[in-house]
């Protein structure tokens, strides 16, 4: 008997704020000699996603509002595209702004149409190649910027295997970026390892109960907020 | 760097106490049979040479999966006993079920187990792998377990959880406890007769050589 988890995708919720934050805990530390209070770093700590969300249309009615406010319990994984926030690098910093739309099925060489076309367009992604193994568990990774503009700088997130990053401190070097994350790595960045602009975190709701509590059955509703809390896998 | 020479090297003379730049945890060990357990008083999986993974009992809120007992100074001779208590999770290749069921089936799985502590230094900045090695803390037996599983609700969802308890001693155990058997003639050859061989005169003489005193030729 093994282990699996089903990890199921966020659907497309619109979302009105959103925060990524990965400061961790902290536990008192101690007393200096003035009397302040010092606080110690907890060492590690999780990623966590607070959401909050838009005004969205739910009559005629979304199934897909009831589906999230049943799955989002229980402890189910969620994989969640961080995206519409101001800490994911722009496309147009990167100078791919074409791609902002995601890429059209038209592109895709389909001929005829593909059969399952949904009317969205596919995922964009941009992409930087590690140039140097960081092991799980350490807290610097350094990559190649290539071709691309050396936009990345403090704050912003990056991803790695479904685990999102916040970029702590950068340092360039011609193209080479040696960056150091928050919370540390959870999986190895192997040499040549794809370290992505548009992250996805893999995380569990900590209060369901405050996203069901707004539901109503009305034509237009706002949701409750949540709070993802990283799931370590 | 040894664990305590990078404490010293922090703890120099000048040093204010109030100056906070590592972190002490502890990391434990259960080494049930097919079920080695680690875990350490964190969140997150510590990383450690040799590719070892320890498993942060803490979850995000700050409820632990481990509560591990004090641990006494052991030089009184005394053997306290430890209640390890100790929610199942589930790792790769053993779900909580299996192991629970396992134990609760064979008790060498747990008993006579060594579960070793250990004390990890975590310096700011070094993320979960530590540069510096594990340092040994202390060695205890695990002598028994309880067993619970529940059906509970947290508040947001119904969880089911397994936790078991171990009794576990430290090497003090079995000091007060009698002599199987004493070192006598008759005994040692009733001793052999039991085990089936004929005859055993290793101790003929010992009765004889008793109180007297030997010096060097």
């Amino acid at each position: 008997m093994s282990l699996s988890y089903k990890v199921y995708d966020f659907p497309p919720i619109l979302r009105g704020k959103q925060l990524f934050h990965a400061g961790g805990q902290a536990f008192d530390g101690g007393f200096t000699s003035g009397g302040a209070r010092v606080l110690t770093p907890e060492p590690g700590g999780r990623g966590i996603l607070n959401m909050e969300f838009a005004i969205q249309r739910n009559c005629p009615a979304d199934p897909i509002v009831s589906w999230i406010c049943s799955m989002i319990a229980n402890g189910n994984i969620f994989r969640i595209p961080i995206s519409f926030t101001p800490q994911i690098v722009p496309l147009s910093d990167l100078g791919v702004s074409e791609l902002s739309e995601g890429a059209p099925w038209s592109e895709a060489g389909m001929t005829p149409e593909g059969p399952w076309e949904n009317g969205q367009n596919w995922a964009s992604d941009v992409l930087v190649e590690a140039v140097a193994t960081a092991l799980a568990g350490t807290v610097t990774l350094v990559v190649d910027f290539g071709s691309l503009p050396l936009v990345l700088r403090l704050g912003h997130l990056i991803g790695h295997d479904d685990v999102t990053y916040l970029v702590e401190d950068i340092e360039y070097d011609g193209t080479t970026a040696t960056i150091t994350v928050n919370p540390p790595l959870r999986n190895t960045v192997a040499q040549g390892d794809l370290v992505t602009f548009r992250p996805k975190m893999m995380a569990v709701a900590r209060n369901p109960d405050s996203f069901r509590g707004l539901y109503e059955p009305a034509d237009i509703i706002r949701l409750g907020s949540v709070e993802f809390v990283e799931a370590l896998i | 760097m040894s664990f305590y020479d990078k404490l010293d090297a922090y703890y120099t003379a000048g040093a204010d106490l109030s100056d906070i730049r590592a972190v002490v945890r502890r990391c434990y060990h259960f080494s049930f049979k097919g079920y080695d357990v680690r875990m350490w008083q964190g969140q997150g999986k510590l990383h450690t040479d040799g590719g070892q993974e320890w498993l942060g009992y803490m979850t995000y809120d700050g409820q632990p999966f481990l509560r591990p007992p004090r641990i006494a100074d052991g030089r009184d001779g005394t053997a306290p006993t430890y209640e390890f208590g100790l929610m199942l999770m589930d790792l790769p290749g053993m779900p909580a079920k299996v192991a629970y069921e396992e134990m609760k089936k064979f008790q060498d799985v747990v008993v006579g187990r060594p579960l070793t502590i250990y004390l990890a230094l975590l310096e700011v900045g070094e993320g979960l792998r530590p540069n510096t090695p594990l340092e040994f803390f202390k060695e205890l037996t695990m002598q028994s377990s309880r067993f619970e599983e529940k059906i509970e609700w947290d508040g947001t969802s119904m969880v089911k959880r397994y936790s078991v308890t171990i009794l576990a001693k430290d090497g003090n155990v079995g000091r007060s406890a009698v002599p199987g058997g004493t070192y006598t003639d008759t005994v040692q050859k009733d001793r052999a007769r039991q085990l089936g061989v004929g005859l055993d005169r290793g101790c003929e003489f010992v009765a004889g050589l008793a109180d007297r005193t030997y010096v060097a030729a």
